[in-house]
């Protein structure tokens, strides 16, 4: 493939994927600002890999593969940095929502991941609102597939507890 | 009821995405990146890595916190300079732009590794790179307690990877790759060894240092050891027809690495401490032994035997490489006294009679016409 064609190919998976890959960053960070930095991140080190004469079969599979290391890697740094985390992490969901906090995009989704851990986190976003599947999920984890399968069904009873808590909570409140 | 909250939930999530404007903004600044980083046939990795590493730095604050503990006036060369990240390439612990090596520059160079055998050999490289650097601080004095317990912290952690990468592929069915990871790591150990037993003898006064990071390396060579010969157990165990294609395939490898370093070790002999070449000489003929003995085995179509046998071939060749190249890595001559090293000796000086027993034994075995029991654990 020429030049060319190799940027505008590249180019076209930016357009298809990029709104993808900001939702997953967004809900694994929980910050609108640093999950544009991590795509624009993603893509620069696809381009330079492709650039280098890299070959990459599934695109997509590859662009979550770079956005999670990325992710992984700046939670690493938020860790050791833990007053620089607790001004990261301002953002600390009340009980009540109020008008603000339903501004915020995906509240309820946000909300629900952040209560699960991160392992969980994981691969939740990437099978509900990635849409990836486990044969996927697996390569760009780098696990076996039935790893994933049981995580994906440890994740959902979580979520379905999680759940459960709040509608309890919320029939309270009645 | 409950299940179909949950589906509201993700399909509202699935309706968050970026707005046209910060869309289009990401793409400007993308076709920016391209427009500075064409298509390349043969360009180093890095040398692609490092100038994107520029432009991102200055998009991403936190990459910026990373370089926190550097003064700000480095800090500044670092975005002024594209040069910056390849100078940090031969930094030690305890130079500012030791922390650029180890966390900016080798980090990507994993990412951008998808190959997970290259990713193994990868690992086995950088564990390497943790032990030159000891060794070089050592050599200049510069090994405290506490960067000694950093390193090999490092360096535990990418021999674990290889490991644990080495299993894998071992589990995957993949034995010749198994094989060749722990084999490097082995060598690797090996000969690393041999270097720091050299540079406590010759800097006693670093001598408790060394000597910590010297058990470490005794560990790993050992658990290297063991899992290479279960490999070798198994592939052994499990040999068909097919694999002689894959045994010819090692035979060319090692007989090309053995070229390789024997050319080597013509050109470094003469200015080599005289008894690292000693050693690597010993590691050089097992190699070609194991080799010779290689050929025998395919001849009789043991393609199994065959390829271990190649591959043990290879890899003594590989440390007696590693073995002569010790001195230039590290920038200072190793004035060995004689016959000092023992590879299953101890780290201090054998006493006289151990000494000449054991210099007595070498030499038999190197004049015996047989097959060579040198006990290099093999």
């Amino acid at each position: 493939m020429g030049k060319e064609g190799e940027r505008e190919k590249f180019l076209e998976a930016y357009d298809a994927w990029a709104d993808a890959i900001f939702r997953h960053c967004y809900f694994r960070v929980s910050d609108k600002e640093l999950a544009k930095d991590l795509v624009q991140e993603t893509y620069s080190r696809a381009w330079a890999y492709l650039a280098d004469g890299g070959v990459v079969e599934n695109f997509r599979a590859f662009l979550y593969r770079i956005a999670n290391n990325l992710i992984i890697d700046n939670s690493r740094k938020k860790k050791a940095l833990s007053l620089d985390a607790l001004m990261d992490e301002g953002f600390a969901p009340a009980a009540n929502p109020t008008n603000s906090e339903a501004a915020i995009m995906g509240h309820d989704a946000l909300r629900l991941v952040r209560s699960l851990d991160e392992k969980y986190r994981e691969v939740i976003i990437m099978r509900y609102i990635d849409d990836l599947t486990p044969k996927e999920i697996a390569a760009v984890l780098e696990e076996k597939e039935n790893v994933i399968s049981v995580r994906l069904h440890r994740g959902l009873k979580k979520v379905k507890v999680l759940l459960e808590a709040e509608a309890q909570k919320s029939e309270k409140r009645k | 009821m409950i299940k179909k909250n949950f589906e509201q939930i993700i399909k509202e999530a699935k309706s968050v995405g970026l707005s046209k404007a910060d869309k289009a903004e990401l793409k400007r600044g993308l076709v920016n990146f391209i427009k500075t980083h064409p298509v390349r046939a043969e360009v180093v990795v890095r040398q692609q890595v490092l100038d994107g590493e520029k432009e991102s730095i200055l998009r991403i604050p936190w990459l910026l916190n990373r370089l926190k503990p550097m003064p700000i006036v480095l800090v500044i060369v670092l975005l002024l300079s594209g040069g910056t990240a390849m100078a940090a390439g031969g930094s030690l612990p305890g130079d500012a732009l030791y922390p650029v090596k180890v966390e900016v520059n080798e980090r990507v160079q994993g990412w951008l590794t998808f190959d997970t055998a290259a990713k193994a050999d990868l690992n086995v490289r950088l564990a390497e790179r943790r032990l030159e650097e000891a060794e070089k601080l050592a050599a200049r004095g510069r090994l405290d307690a506490e960067t000694q317990a950093e390193i090999e912290v490092r360096l535990n952690e990418r021999a674990e990877r290889a490991r644990v990468l080495a299993s894998r592929f071992a589990d995957a069915g993949n034995l010749e790759i198994s094989l060749n990871i722990s084999s490097g790591l082995e060598a690797m150990f090996r000969a690393h060894e041999l270097v720091l037993r050299g540079l406590l003898i010759v800097k006693p006064e670093a001598e408790t240092s060394i000597n910590a990071m010297l058990q470490g390396v005794k560990a790993n060579t050992a658990s290297s050891m063991e899992a290479r010969s279960e490999t070798e157990a198994n592939l052994a165990a499990n040999a068909n027809a097919d694999f002689e294609a894959a045994a010819r395939g090692k035979m060319t490898a090692a007989e090309n690495k053995i070229e390789e370093v024997e050319a080597f070790f013509d050109k470094k002999k003469e200015s080599t401490d005289a008894e690292l070449v000693a050693e690597a000489e010993v590691r050089l003929r097992a190699a070609e032994t194991a080799f010779a003995e290689g050929k025998e085995k395919l001849a009789a179509e043991g393609y199994a035997e065959a390829f271990i046998l190649f591959n043990q071939a290879l890899w003594l060749a590989e440390e007696a490489q590693l073995t002569l190249a010790a001195e230039g890595n590290l920038g200072i001559k190793l004035d060995l006294p004689r016959a000092e090293l023992r590879i299953g000796g101890q780290g201090s000086v054998n006493s006289d009679a151990d000494e000449d027993k054991e210099e007595n034994q070498n030499e038999t075995e190197m004049d015996s016409e047989g097959s060579l029991e040198i006990n290099l654990g093999y």
